[in-house]
């Protein structure tokens, strides 16, 4: 069992592949605030129909939310360097924060930028693709490009070059 | 008159605090300034946000209460601002002005403002972040002559201006078809359409984002070439009149400046040449049907208007017989018939280059897909469909690239 804080299109998609309550029942998972009440409304099947996610009732219950405070988000924005930075939301900017805060958690994703923005930090270790996710939890589904761990490794080195070339963070 | 609330505030807080002002206590001050600035109430915006009990947002704005990340987010959006606004408010730039094609106060006129600048903001990001070298405009305006603009024979200096610019930016015997793509690849005008009333036509504006013209998506496409033309008039006269000027009304209640703005529009929309050419091949035994003006209009997207007070000045039909058919309407009838298909195709969205370059930096990595609806002005779960109608597969790889010889 992981520890995982997901992204919004993790959550998007394990909708859409209907495996959520499989991945929340294997896993111990985390929101963050402004991905939980600003970005994940709906997903869309592959008729282009749109299903509602209501993940607000599921508080406590199936998952935890996570916040950070204004006051927070500044001070870990202010670690970029704004010239180079991968423009981040501020929901993957909380995240991030909460992942530098929590060394046990795993951070779930596939947004190019904010994979290169994990390992930009030094946090490559606590990234997990969404491949893997799936099979450290048992669940055999077939998966997108964007969901492999080939897609997630790419950015990370992305990233890591940045980090090695002394790009993105302020000295 | 925001700035100058803000400024009693902090000076308040720093009697308060006999000093520097806490961080918790700046981002409260400029919260509450920013709800009364634009005549919300407490409990609106609560209601908004999702909270139960207004008092909450009061604690916040009091600075009672920390306010989360998440609650400052959904508070920077409800006032259409952008996070970093009330996080570093000491680097805030001065407030961009707009001259507003109607100067009428509209009370949605200051977010539509805001949401207007925003986007000329993020246009100047995205170039930035894609790696596109903004295009200096400096050597594409003409040097004008002040007094040439405002004595007697005005209009047939500005009909002059027109001419040479439609040369300098070479956009043919047909204008309308390429302008907004000439003016913002070129000139470097950042042209952003949004959805708005009726009574509010666009405007323009010069920042340190460039210049920009707001253009009302809502409009028939002929109207929107128009209004572009007229603000393109301003931009270019930008330095040489101030608002009072340019709103001034003389003793028939009619505004100078403006009405060049109209003969520079339809003198630049409307070449002179091209246009006597097209009516004489569509003349005949010295008439001209409906029929044939209705498609002269469309051949060059004009509104009909335009293009009968165009042949007028022309010397080309007659004035009274104009203001006569328009006050009785059935050209307008008429044009509005043959017209309608066009009118029913897609509105323009933000800006196309906008967009495009939106998905550019998306595509690089260089903005998370969340910010890139922000960018896009969409929820973030609309965000896999808006790119697919666009023709971008989030799963392709697209830094394959061809070898230069």
């Amino acid at each position: 069992m992981h520890i995982v804080l997901l992204d919004a299109d993790v959550i998007i998609d394990l909708h859409r592949f209907h495996i959520w309550d499989q991945i929340v029942d294997k896993n111990k998972i985390y929101i963050s605030s402004i991905i939980l009440r600003h970005e994940v409304y709906f997903y869309e099947d592959y008729k282009g129909i749109r299903h509602n996610i209501d993940l607000l009732k599921d508080i406590g219950l199936k998952f935890h939310e996570i916040s950070i405070s204004s006051e927070e988000l500044k001070k870990f924005s202010q670690q970029f360097d704004r010239v180079f930075e991968p423009e981040l939301h501020e929901g993957e900017k909380e995240a991030l924060k909460i992942l530098q805060d929590n060394n046990e958690i795993l951070f779930c994703t596939f947004d190019k930028a904010a994979i290169k923005a994990m390992a930009l930090l030094g946090k490559r270790e606590q990234g997990i693709s969404l491949e893997k996710l799936l099979k450290s939890s048992g669940i055999a589904k077939k998966i997108e490009f964007k969901h492999t761990e080939k897609y997630f490794k790419k950015y990370l080195d992305e990233g890591s070059i940045m980090r090695i070339q002394g790009r993105g963070i302020k000295k | 008159m925001i700035n100058s609330l803000e400024i009693n505030n902090n000076l308040l807080y720093y009697f308060v605090y006999g000093g520097k002002m806490k961080e918790k206590n700046k981002i409260a001050s400029i919260l509450k300034n920013e709800r009364e600035s634009l005549g919300l109430t407490l409990k609106e915006v609560s209601n908004k946000i999702g909270f139960v009990h207004y008092q909450t947002l009061s604690s916040i704005e009091s600075g009672k209460r920390e306010i989360k990340a998440w609650e400052l987010a959904k508070l920077a959006n409800i006032y259409g601002r952008n996070i970093d606004f009330f996080l570093w408010p000491d680097e805030r730039k001065k407030e961009t002005k707009i001259l507003w094609r109607t100067p009428e106060e509209n009370t949605k006129k200051e977010s539509i403002r805001r949401t207007f600048l925003s986007f000329c903001e993020k246009y100047k990001n995205l170039l930035e972040l894609s790696g596109e070298k903004e295009e200096k405009n400096n050597e594409l305006l003409l040097s004008l002559t002040k007094n040439n603009l405002l004595n007697r024979y005005s209009f047939e200096y500005v009909s002059k201006i027109a001419s040479d610019y439609l040369n300098l930016l070479q956009l043919g015997s047909r204008p309308a078809c390429s302008l907004t793509k000439i003016l913002e690849e070129k000139v470097g005008i950042k042209t952003i359409h949004l959805e708005l009333d009726p009574e509010i036509s666009g405007g323009s504006t010069v920042g340190d984002f460039g210049m920009a013209i707001l253009i009302n998506a809502n409009d028939a496409p002929w109207r929107r070439n128009y209004d572009l033309a007229h603000e393109f008039f301003h931009l270019i006269t930008w330095n040489y009149f101030s608002p009072e000027e340019i709103y001034k009304k003389d003793k028939k209640g009619k505004n100078r400046i403006e009405q060049l703005a109209d003969v520079f529009a339809s003198a630049f929309l409307l070449p002179e040449d091209e246009l006597r050419d097209e009516f004489r091949k569509k003349t005949e035994k010295n008439y001209i049907t409906y029929l044939n003006l209705v498609d002269i209009a469309r051949e060059f997207s004009v509104s009909i208007e335009a293009l009968l007070w165009r042949l007028v000045n022309l010397d080309l039909i007659k004035k009274d017989a104009v203001i006569k058919e328009l006050e009785k309407g059935s050209i307008k009838d008429l044009d509005r018939k043959f017209r309608h298909i066009y009118w029913e195709g897609e509105k323009p969205y933000i800006s196309a280059r906008y967009i495009s370059l939106a998905i550019k930096a998306f595509q690089m990595g260089k903005i998370s897909k969340a910010k890139f609806a922000e960018y896009a002005g969409k929820k973030f779960s609309e965000v896999s469909s808006f790119l697919k109608k666009y023709g971008y597969d989030e799963n392709e790889d697209y830094s394959v690239a061809y070898s230069i010889t």
